[in-house]
């Protein structure tokens, strides 16, 4: 191999350093920095609920409960150290902490309310209530690989059978599915969407076997982006995706999509 | 010398190569909505306007109030649901969560718990306001990060909200 010379050196070594600002400079336009707000204790929905006691807030360390003019009547230390969000139904309240999340159920008296001891301690990310003798979770989290591919799973718990007013029954036959789904329920029926196939689904759990009964729709299918549901009323639906709404009739043959907005 | 400028060009290529790796994390699709510091707390009943992404909906007697994500309440005549109509829009700047009781909205006003009084549809009237009562995170509606050109906002602005990048 021919001897290089300083000269030589000298072009290798400016080659060499431009080619390595390319490459920088390239891979700094790619690289991506961090939220904004990368706090992990901080809210970001569903922390804000109402139930017959009155309208209850957390912020992260205490729940308030507070009365229609939004005065405080009492305030409760997290149980969970941490609340995030939280759910509320007459009968029980599920929060959301950083390291717990926990499922109490609510003793009313008089104006106040207190927690009975834990019912529940499983790694939920949301939480949906329902006082006939169901409760549904739904779990969230992200898959590892770089196609972060959401995997949700619905637990729904249910208490029918059980005697005490302390147990929960997990089947996790009922519904397990790996989508990114979210849910309503109401009176044993659980609503759910399934992005991936752009449908809604309903569980009856008022039957004895549990049906998932699907619903052809018309809209596109949705990848990623917000969608959710809200129950309006007994016989009312909402399905929202971005910025379209879409109304449905709740009949005991399924759900009739009425108008969209 | 010949050892020195090989040692160095692995140096530098593992260096620039060790940058790549994070080019692979996916980015968010959305990109921040600001408004100044000075506006944040000014809720404000506007007119009908397009909705950007709607999270919450609740009813209200003949009305729905639909929350969209960060920037205010969309209500909706709602009284015959096959022919829903938009009537107005309430601007909350930061708000990303809400109920319904009594014709009185329960919301949040960036970190500041608000009681809106909608018994006029028309004309809300907030009734009462605490400051501070949240430490809210208003994060990417797809959970990803945003690119580093959308970080960096401009002094005395605040994320309310975020919306689709156009392609």
């Amino acid at each position: 191999m021919k001897k290089l010379n300083r000269k030589h050196h000298l072009i290798f070594c400016v080659v060499l350093s431009v080619l390595w600002f390319v490459i920088v400079s390239i891979t700094k336009k790619l690289e991506p920095f961090p939220d904004v707000d990368t706090s992990k204790d901080a809210l970001n929905g569903d922390f804000i609920s109402i139930n017959q006691n009155g309208v209850w807030i957390t912020d992260i360390y205490e729940i308030k409960v507070l009365d229609d003019d939004g005065n405080i009547k009492q305030s409760i230390n997290s149980p969970t150290n941490s609340c995030l969000k939280f759910a509320v139904s007459d009968s029980f309240v599920g929060f959301h902490g950083n390291c717990e999340k926990s499922i109490y159920k609510i003793n009313s008296n008089n104006q106040s309310v207190s927690l009975s001891s834990r019912l529940n301690n499983n790694a939920v990310s949301e939480i949906y209530l329902a006082d006939t003798n169901i409760l549904a979770i739904n779990s969230y989290g992200f898959s590892e690989g770089k196609n972060y591919k959401n995997v949700s799973d619905l637990r729904v718990y249910s208490r029918s059978n059980v005697s005490s007013d302390y147990g929960f029954n997990y089947s996790s036959a009922l519904l397990s599915i790996i989508c990114d789904a979210h849910c309503e329920m109401d009176r044993g029926e659980v609503y759910y969407f399934l992005s991936q196939n752009s449908e809604i689904r309903k569980i009856d759990f008022n039957q004895k076997n549990m049906i998932h009964q699907s619903f052809s729709q018309s809209f596109e299918r949705v990848n990623k982006g917000f969608y959710n549901m809200n129950k309006l009323s007994d016989n009312e639906m909402v399905l929202m995706i971005d910025n379209k709404m879409y109304f449905y009739e709740i009949s005991p043959l399924g759900l009739f999509l009425k108008s969209t907005l | 010398m010949r050892f020195i400028v090989i040692l160095s060009f692995f140096f530098l290529l593992i260096s620039a190569c060790g940058n790549t790796s994070d080019s692979r994390v996916i980015h968010s699709a959305y990109k921040p909505i600001l408004i100044e510091n000075t506006k944040i707390n000014e809720c404000v009943w506007e007119g009908e306007k397009a909705s950007n992404q709607l999270v919450i909906t609740r009813r209200m007697g003949q009305y729905l109030l639909s929350l969209d994500y960060g920037l205010g309440i969309h209500i909706i005549d709602a009284q015959d649901l096959n022919h829903p109509r938009k009537i107005g829009f309430y601007r909350i700047p930061a708000c990303i969560d809400f109920e319904v009781k009594n014709q009185r909205v329960y919301a949040n006003n960036y970190r500041d718990f608000i009681v809106v009084d909608f018994s006029n549809i028309n004309s809300p009237n907030i009734i009462k306001r605490d400051p501070n009562m949240f430490l809210i995170n208003i994060k990417t509606p797809d959970g990803l990060t945003v690119f580093e050109s959308f970080k960096k906002t401009p002094t005395g602005t605040t994320i309310i909200s975020y919306e689709k990048i156009k392609p």
